[in-house]
């Protein structure tokens, strides 16, 4: 072996090794998991007889750590529900099911990104820290209204008690 | 006729492909120039469409046209250019296939041509709209499932035959560095049969039955796992031909040695190794898989990256000796040396540069939680397309400038070597535009598999059309660089005819002497570590998928 | 092989093992760490908008 092919190869498996840790540092001790790891299973048939998915959307959560949970459910080609507030600087549980076949749950400019699949609850533990209006897309091709399901979220400035349902 | 190749031979310019082998490889390349143009064609028009511009018609969908493109272009072309290019590379570097190899390339050549024709009806016909990653629980015609599963069983009989004519070297000349092509080729083949089990298992026990209605409901967890298992292999599969001749075409055409012998082969011993276990970095935002698998999978993932980091340095390490040979003295000087006029060397070349960004975006991809940030964005699909779309498609395209030729006995004229230079500038400048603009988009959020929305009028989805339209404009250079393509492996193969037909370049490795390292030619203990690999990674998540009770799901047509 | 062309490999098995470490791969360096680099940037880039985007 060339003594720099030997200084390449440590270098470049050095810098992948880095990577790894920086990704298993962030991933235990700041919680930065990848989304919707682990496995809760709902029965695609009865998503509605779960409470928290007969009417969806932002609740008080009962979870410690988090000030919210929001529930979502998707189906061809609609998101549930249509648009939701949620007051700035909160910690929110996301959670979404679907009825029918798989969706891609996104909220663009966020990490919130995850797959939703049948039989499956999907979780994810987010801030929303910036005020503004978040577009939710299906990123998951689901058939021909694919791109109709839309839903929006709107991060509200902390004021009185707007989030109580 | 059909005799090894003896080992003090390798290297003989009288080494050809035998010429019926040769029709076989050709029958194998026809295929790869039709699908070439027709997914192409779908390809330029999804663009149009999703530039806002344009729109399909003859009720022709959009997903119907997307279901084509991926399928004509992810398996239908590449499958059939590496069974030729494969069964070429054999026939010249182990000696001719005998007759029952050559048979079972026939049978694998006809069942990938009957699997292809019946999927080809199913997408017509709109019964497939699924694309080719056919998740459930949509559901497609079983015709569908049933054509894949033919076309996978078609590669099967082809890849027995050219093991089949590497064993017959290995035995006749025991003790010896198997031929480095055919050893490259057989490493493919390996991977590929133990990487579509996982697929074909699910498609007969899972699909197939389930569209039948013979079941009622599908696992989808499983259903998805396991055709990862084959998803992520299936790009090394696309990959590994072109990294064969980058260690031992490329050389020769450059008239000089490649680097190592010993490396070339580790290198595809870890391909081998660790392109199986990490399919599940294409599920990590899913739900019902650990994080600690996960997890597991990215560390194998990130030691796939290795053998691509040591590919590098061997590769700027023949460049830069054959510069020096040319009298190059400077530090970076030797890359004016290389021949910019060949179109062999500068058609992979090209593909190589995009390489860097597609190897380091690959990276990224597979970085965990990262993940999230380019999910089912059109960053993925810009991904792939500087992966497969270029490095792997423009060295196929330089390999298809000798090899036909070499077949058909004609030669490239200076007019053919200026077209192929001209399809790999169109085709960079074309994928370089479209791709960039679909890792920019992407990174700001644009869903890839969407046709044209405007997400009710947000503002965001207005930025997205704008890359849109530069997509399109690529779209459009790279419809143009595929005419150029078409025309020019025409002409390739129907050229006139000489005594002294191009030459299938194979390059002897600097250490092409030194003694064979045992371990890298013990098959049994390259596979038992294989299966080993994809046990560790996936016996846990798999198991989980069973016992955890995930109810199933109806099939829906959505489309 | 014979005992002849045995001593042949062997010696030019030498020669070749010389060749690899006497190659001049200063430009070879050069490019691998480049790359190593772009490698490096592009992966923290990607990284810091994860995070930002927390």
């Amino acid at each position: 072996m060339h003594k720099f092919e030997k200084i390449w190869m440590s270098i470049g498996t050095g810098s992948l090794i880095l990577f790894l840790v920086i990704l298993g540092v962030s991933a235990v001790h700041a919680g930065h998991t990848p989304a919707a790891s682990g496995i809760e299973t709902i029965h695609p048939d009865y998503v509605r007889d779960d409470n928290r998915f007969s009417e969806p959307g932002l609740y008080e959560s009962s979870e410690e750590g988090y000030d919210y949970d929001l529930y979502y459910v998707a189906s061809a080609f609609r998101y549930e529900p249509a648009e939701v507030e949620v007051p700035q600087g909160s910690r929110v549980r996301m959670q979404v099911v679907t009825t029918d076949v798989v969706h891609g749950f996104q909220v663009v400019n966020t990490n919130i990104n995850m797959m939703v699949e049948p039989g499956l609850v999907s979780t994810y533990g987010t801030n929303f820290n910036t005020v503004g209006e978040y577009l939710v897309i299906c990123n998951e091709y689901c058939g021909v209204g694919h791109t109709d399901m839309t839903s929006v979220i709107k991060v509200v400035p902390e004021e009185g008690d707007a989030e109580d349902e | 006729m059909s005799r090894n190749i003896h080992p003090d031979n390798l290297f003989s310019l009288n080494n050809r492909v035998d010429s019926k082998d040769g029709r076989l490889v050709l029958a194998n390349m026809i295929w790869v120039i039709f699908a070439l143009f027709i997914g192409g064609a779908a390809g330029l028009l999804q663009t149009l469409v999703r530039s806002g511009m344009f729109e399909l018609p003859f009720g022709i969908g959009y997903y119907q046209l997307l279901t084509l493109h991926g399928v004509i272009l992810a398996l239908v072309l590449t499958f059939f250019f590496i069974m030729g290019f494969q069964i070429a590379a054999l026939s010249k570097t182990a000696g001719a296939l005998n007759r029952t190899e050559r048979r079972l390339g026939w049978i694998g050549f006809w069942l990938m041509s009957a699997g292809t024709l019946v999927a080809a009806v199913m997408i017509a016909t709109n019964e497939a709209s699924v694309l080719y990653t056919f998740y459930a629980p949509l559901q497609a015609h079983a015709f569908y499932y049933i054509a894949l599963a033919v076309i996978i069983v078609g590669t099967w009989c082809s890849v027995a035959g050219q093991l089949m004519r590497y064993i017959r070297w290995k035995r006749e000349f025991r003790g010896h560095k198997t031929p480095l092509l055919s050893y490259m080729a057989s490493i493919n083949n390996v991977m590929w049969l133990v990487c579509t089990i996982g697929v074909a298992a699910s498609v007969i026990f899972q699909y197939i039955p389930w569209s039948l209605g013979l079941t009622d409901r599908i696992n989808v967890s499983l259903s998805r796992t396991l055709f990862w298992m084959f998803g992520h292999a299936l790009v090394y599969f696309w990959l590994l031909p072109a990294y064969m001749a980058w260690y031992a075409v490329l050389p020769k055409v450059l008239g000089t040695e490649g680097f190592s012998d010993s490396l070339a082969r580790l290198s595809f011993v870890l391909f081998l190794f660790f392109s199986i276990p990490v399919g599940i970095h294409h599920q990590l935002t899913e739900p019902g898989i650990d994080a600690f698998w996960k997890g597991l999978q990215v560390v194998l993932t990130f030691a796939v990256i290795v053998p691509s980091l040591m590919t590098a340095f061997s590769l700027f390490a023949v460049f830069e000796t054959h510069g020096r040979q040319m009298g190059a003295t400077g530090l970076l000087d030797w890359f004016k040396k290389l021949p910019w006029k060949d179109a062999r060397f500068v058609l992979p070349f090209l593909g190589m540069l995009f390489f860097i960004p597609g190897g380091i975006g690959g990276i990224i991809n597979a970085s965990g939680q990262m993940n999230q940030l380019v999910h089912n964005t059109i960053w993925v699909v810009g991904h792939f397309h500087i992966t497969v779309g270029a490095p792997v498609i423009l060295t196929y395209f330089g390999i298809m400038m000798f090899l036909l030729p070499h077949i058909t006995g004609t030669r490239i004229t200076k007019q053919l070597n200026n077209m192929g230079l001209y399809l790999g500038y169109t085709w960079t400048f074309g994928m370089g535009l479209m791709s960039a603009a679909m890792h920019f988009a992407g990174l700001r959020g644009a869903p890839r598999r969407s046709t044209y929305s405007e997400y009710g009028g947000a503002g965001i989805a207005d930025e997205w059309i704008t890359y849109q339209i530069l997509q399109a404009v690529g779209g459009t250079f790279l419809f143009v660089a595929i005419i150029i393509a078409v025309l020019l492996f025409i002409q390739l193969m129907t050229g006139p005819k000489t005594n002294v037909p191009e030459e299938f370049p194979v390059a002897p490795m600097m250490d092409q002497n030194a003694p064979v390292t045992k371990w890298l030619e013990n098959w049994r203990l390259l596979i038992i570590i294989t299966v080993f690999l994809v046990l560790i990674a996936y016996t846990v998540p798999i198991t989980q998928m069973f016992t955890e009770n995930i109810p199933g799901a109806h099939g829906y047509k959505l489309w | 092989m014979t005992e002849k062309n045995e001593d042949r490999a062997r010696e030019s098995l030498e020669i070749h093992e010389e060749d690899h470490s006497k190659l001049d791969l200063r430009g070879t360096f050069t490019m691998v760490l480049f790359l190593g680099a772009l490698m490096f940037v592009s992966w923290f880039g990607a990284f810091m908008l994860f995070l930002g985007r927390m």
